[in-house]
């Protein structure tokens, strides 16, 4: 416990901190306009798919542009999309796709910009972006609630103009650790070719995005259930962070991938088992960014960008082709797993060559 | 039913294949825009490398 306690004192965590609350709120506003389009239609799926592919695939290349001009501020471009695209739809001006698309691409911004941020000024660790992508499991099941209530969509524009005092705050610290330049501390990634360590950390993370969606949750019923999940969600991304920073990534990011394998298998019906590997399971998140950005030390908001393409990429499949049944479902898990864990020991430097807390 | 074939009913063109295709093609391009920034990236840290080996070796 006081291992991770001096993890969350470290040096510019404040960062993470900042963009938690800022993920967190792009969230809410992106999936309360998704839960007011869709409900629970599985006829319009065309709408989160037009979200995903908006939000996810362009943050490579929005995040080349920041890497590139750094005094261009994307957080602040990011922030204008997401409300002209919030209030576009609130106030039923034009096409729902049109206001999706904007608000898409605003939480692309903005994620590039927490990425920017919380990389640029952790030196080397993963805890900073860690715990700014767990704010977003929080949102999501947030913004599903809220979008399904009757709470007036003005309240929501309320919450995100409250994040424009953390984004100038977040950026003052960018601006004042100045690594626009240097290379990133992170030095994680084995002698494998730099192309084959992105192209599998990349696979890695479709294959945990793709699995994301076909865990076995069958116990999942009521909404309390969902924010357990969810929660659960948040929690590992940031604790996968934290463990990495104190242990080590080689082996957080092995052990969690096999240790969530018996909990997930086991908790198909049994909540707590099961929370217990989703825990592990949302672990090798900030792992594989912390990979790309080993490779590409001078551009974190390009590698951030990856990671998110292969988010996407992970996810088309289930808008058309899901495993139904717990042994197709179970056999998937296992396999990738395993593959995932071999991508893993190859591409990984070994432990203690780098520091650590 | 099935929304797969669901969108194949001609009504749904406009609510549905326009935007897709239109998403499709969006998508295909920051692909291929993303690849050759990897490419061109990854480029310059192997021509960044070898300038510190001569450099060192001098």
């Amino acid at each position: 416990m006081k291992k991770i306690k001096s993890v969350l004192k470290s040096p510019n965590i404040i960062t993470g901190y900042l963009y938690f609350y800022i993920h967190f709120v792009v969230e809410v506003l992106c999936f309360f306009v998704l839960a007011r389009v869709v409900g629970d239609s599985p006829f319009l799926w065309m709408v989160p798919f037009l979200y995903d592919a908006v939000a996810f695939v362009p943050q490579g290349i929005i995040g080349c542009f920041s890497d590139k001009f750094p005094k261009v501020k994307i957080g602040f471009i990011g922030l204008s999309l997401l409300l002209v695209g919030f209030i576009l739809f609130g106030m039923n001006f034009g096409n729902a796709y049109v206001a999706i698309a904007i608000l898409g691409l605003g939480n692309a911004f903005l994620h590039v910009d927490g990425a920017e941020v919380t990389l640029r000024t952790s030196g080397g660790k993963l805890s900073h972006s860690a715990i700014f992508v767990s704010g977003g499991s929080f949102g999501v099941i947030t913004g599903k609630l809220l979008g399904t209530s009757n709470v007036s969509f003005w309240v929501l524009v309320v919450l995100g103009l409250s994040t424009i005092p953390f984004i100038i705050l977040a950026n003052m610290y960018r601006k004042e650790i100045n690594t626009e330049e240097e290379e990133l501390e992170f030095d994680y990634a084995s002698k494998v070719s730099g192309g084959w360590i992105i192209l599998l950390a990349v696979f890695v993370v479709m294959v945990r995005g793709y699995m994301g969606y076909g865990l076995p949750t069958s116990w999942n019923k009521s909404v309390i259930q969902t924010i357990f999940l969810y929660c659960a969600m948040g929690l590992g991304k940031a604790l996968g962070g934290i463990f990495a920073d104190l242990y080590g990534v080689k082996k957080i990011g092995i052990l969690s991938s096999i240790l969530a394998l018996p909990f997930l298998l086991c908790g198909d019906k049994l909540m707590v088992v099961s929370l217990v590997g989703v825990l592990f399971f949302s672990m090798t998140m900030s792992i594989t960014l912390a990979l790309i950005v080993s490779v590409l030390k001078k551009g974190p908001g390009l590698a951030f960008g990856m990671t998110t393409i292969g988010l996407f990429l992970g996810s088309v499949p289930v808008f058309f082709f899901k495993f139904n049944t717990f042994l197709s479902n179970s056999i998937i898990i296992v396999v990738f797993t395993f593959i995932c864990v071999l991508i893993f020991k190859k591409i990984i430097k070994e432990d203690g060559t780098y520091e650590s807390y | 039913m099935n929304p797969i074939k669901w969108i194949f009913y001609p009504r749904y063109l406009d609510v549905i294949w326009v935007p897709l295709l239109i998403v499709i093609v969006f998508v295909i391009v920051m692909f291929i825009l993303s690849y050759i920034f990897v490419k061109i990236e990854l480029n310059n840290i192997n021509k960044d490398r070898k300038e510190k080996e001569v450099k060192n070796e001098k």
